[in-house]
């Protein structure tokens, strides 16, 4: 089936609760695996507090209820490990690692390993998804908060169009330099501000999934950015949240063990939560680096799966920003498992492979 | 372990002074008398290579004119900018992309003849064992 605009599509998968006469569909041409919704459950161990801002859920399975109390108290110490990690990234805090860098004036800094390693992740995102995602944008963050118009980017900032432009991205340069005990010094030219916001979170929750590696299996959510390592016989189920109705879901993932753990990682990422007036129109927080200012996107939510939560989360944030039709193609060809987005006319839409995983 | 070496330089092939030994692999042995075979039968036909100089000969003339043209076009600054506009409007290129996708839209039904290597209808999905309470939101959503 062909739309107007010559697009390959081809309806229809069903994943909402209650409707089970619906056939699924499954794009994994040559597929070997077939979604295993019947898996037995094992049992589980739940830490939910609050962290970064949102919810915090550390989930552990066990083999035998026995070991339920060791996962818990392992479930809760790993919450604990999460709390400090983002209490050193955060930039709501200007006693943060983060801000701390961010504040001083040298052009070298030395930060902790912490901080080290996620800037380290940073770049990696950075380079992974073309530029989109950049952890330089705090300047340009703020400005989209401030109650003001719009001073409009330095015109270097912009001409860089395509993904995978070869023109170098005019931003502020700078790296890490490593240093003793995982710490590292970091250089940057002059106007390099950070804010992890858009990369801490998944790479967080796969750093607190690597504390649970004796436990068969174990889930991290940090905010909906999870990270998930599935046991052989096990099954994980991660509904996609509906933005537009509270407590509506638009998917939902199932996601099957296999002999020493699958590791997933699902993030999203959008800009109908984060969303306010403005004296020249309403803004959100994702900004567009080839730009300096809130994406212009018809991608309202992204939601990615992929191997680590933190690859889902850069691959969900390059998905809102690129808009829908660059963000299909791109995510076509990445290396993701898979993806679905809800475009601003309402279609619930999603990479061809992702039918395998849903429920 | 050590390498051996032979320090002593050795000719590669050694004039031919008397009968050829088997054991000296060094040395050159005399050209056997072989049966004139080319004088036996015709020399085989090959195809008239014109043509395919033609076409070498052309291909190479497209290529150094379009590497001259873009020579030409790289090195004045603002060139393109310099050519008189056009009274008809450049239309954009036709560009094609094909994205695949699938739609997730709850309770549409299945396509009665899936598109080839897109999808295909594999099973109904089965009710779920326990509730979903893991989810995944934007960041700062309420559960």
């Amino acid at each position: 089936m062909t739309d107007t605009t010559g697009v390959t599509v081809a309806p229809v998968v069903s994943a909402a609760p209650g409707v089970t006469a619906t056939p699924a569909v499954t794009a994994a041409p040559g597929a070997t695996h077939t979604p295993t919704a019947a898996t037995t459950a094992l049992p589980r161990a739940m830490n939910l507090s609050r962290a970064m801002g949102g919810g915090l859920g550390i989930h552990v399975a066990v083999t035998h209820h026995a070991d339920l109390p060791a996962a818990e108290a392992d479930a809760a110490r790993v919450a604990a490990r999460v709390r400090a990690w983002a209490g050193r990234l955060t930039r709501h805090d200007p006693d943060s690692d983060l801000m701390r860098a961010n504040a001083d004036p040298d052009g070298a800094t030395r930060v902790r390993p912490t901080l080290a390693a996620a800037l380290r992740w940073a770049a990696e995102a950075t380079e992974m998804s073309g530029g989109i995602v950049d952890a330089t944008l705090l300047r340009e963050r703020l400005a989209a908060e401030a109650p003001t118009p719009f001073v409009p980017p330095p015109a270097d900032l912009r001409g860089w169009s395509s993904l995978r432009s070869s023109r170098p991205v005019a931003r502020p340069a700078w790296r890490l330099e490593a240093s003793r005990h995982r710490s590292a010094v970091l250089h940057r030219e002059r106007g390099a501000a950070f804010d992890l916001d858009g990369v801490a979170k998944g790479w967080i929750a796969d750093r607190a999934l690597a504390l649970l590696d004796r436990h068969p299996g174990a889930l991290v959510d940090a905010d909906g950015d999870i990270a998930i390592r599935s046991a052989e016989g096990d099954s994980w189920e991660v509904s996609v949240a509906d933005p537009r109705t509270p407590g509506a879901e638009l998917a939902v993932f199932a996601l099957p063990g296999a002999g020493r753990g699958a590791r997933y990682g699902l993030a999203t990422s959008g800009i109908s939560v984060h969303r306010w007036a403005a004296p020249d129109g309403e803004r959100h927080h994702l900004i567009d680096p080839r730009t300096g200012v809130p994406a212009a996107t018809d991608v309202i939510q992204a939601t990615v799966l992929a191997g680590s939560a933190c690859a889902a989360e850069a691959w969900a944030k390059t998905a809102v920003v690129l808009g829908l039709v660059a963000a299909l193609d791109v995510l076509d060809r990445a290396p993701v498992l898979g993806a679905i987005l809800l475009a601003s006319d309402g279609r619930v839409l999603a990479v061809p492979r992702t039918t395998r995983w849903l429920a | 372990m050590s390498i051996r070496m032979d320090p002593t330089p050795r000719a590669i092939a050694a004039p031919v002074t008397g009968p050829v030994s088997a054991a000296d692999p060094t040395a050159v042995r005399p050209a056997l008398q072989r049966p004139d075979f080319a004088a036996a039968r015709p020399a085989p036909r090959r195809p008239d290579p014109t043509s395919a100089r033609l076409a070498v000969a052309a291909g190479g003339i497209a290529t150094i004119s379009a590497l001259l043209a873009a020579i030409g076009t790289a090195a004045v600054p603002g060139a393109a900018t310099a050519v008189a506009p056009t009274t008809i409007p450049a239309a954009p290129l036709p560009v094609q992309t094909i994205v695949k996708y699938v739609y997730v839209q709850p309770g549409a039904a299945a396509p009665v003849a899936p598109a080839a290597a897109v999808a295909t209808v594999v099973a109904t999905p089965a009710p779920r064992p326990v509730p979903v309470v893991v989810v995944t939101r934007q960041s700062g959503a309420k559960p």
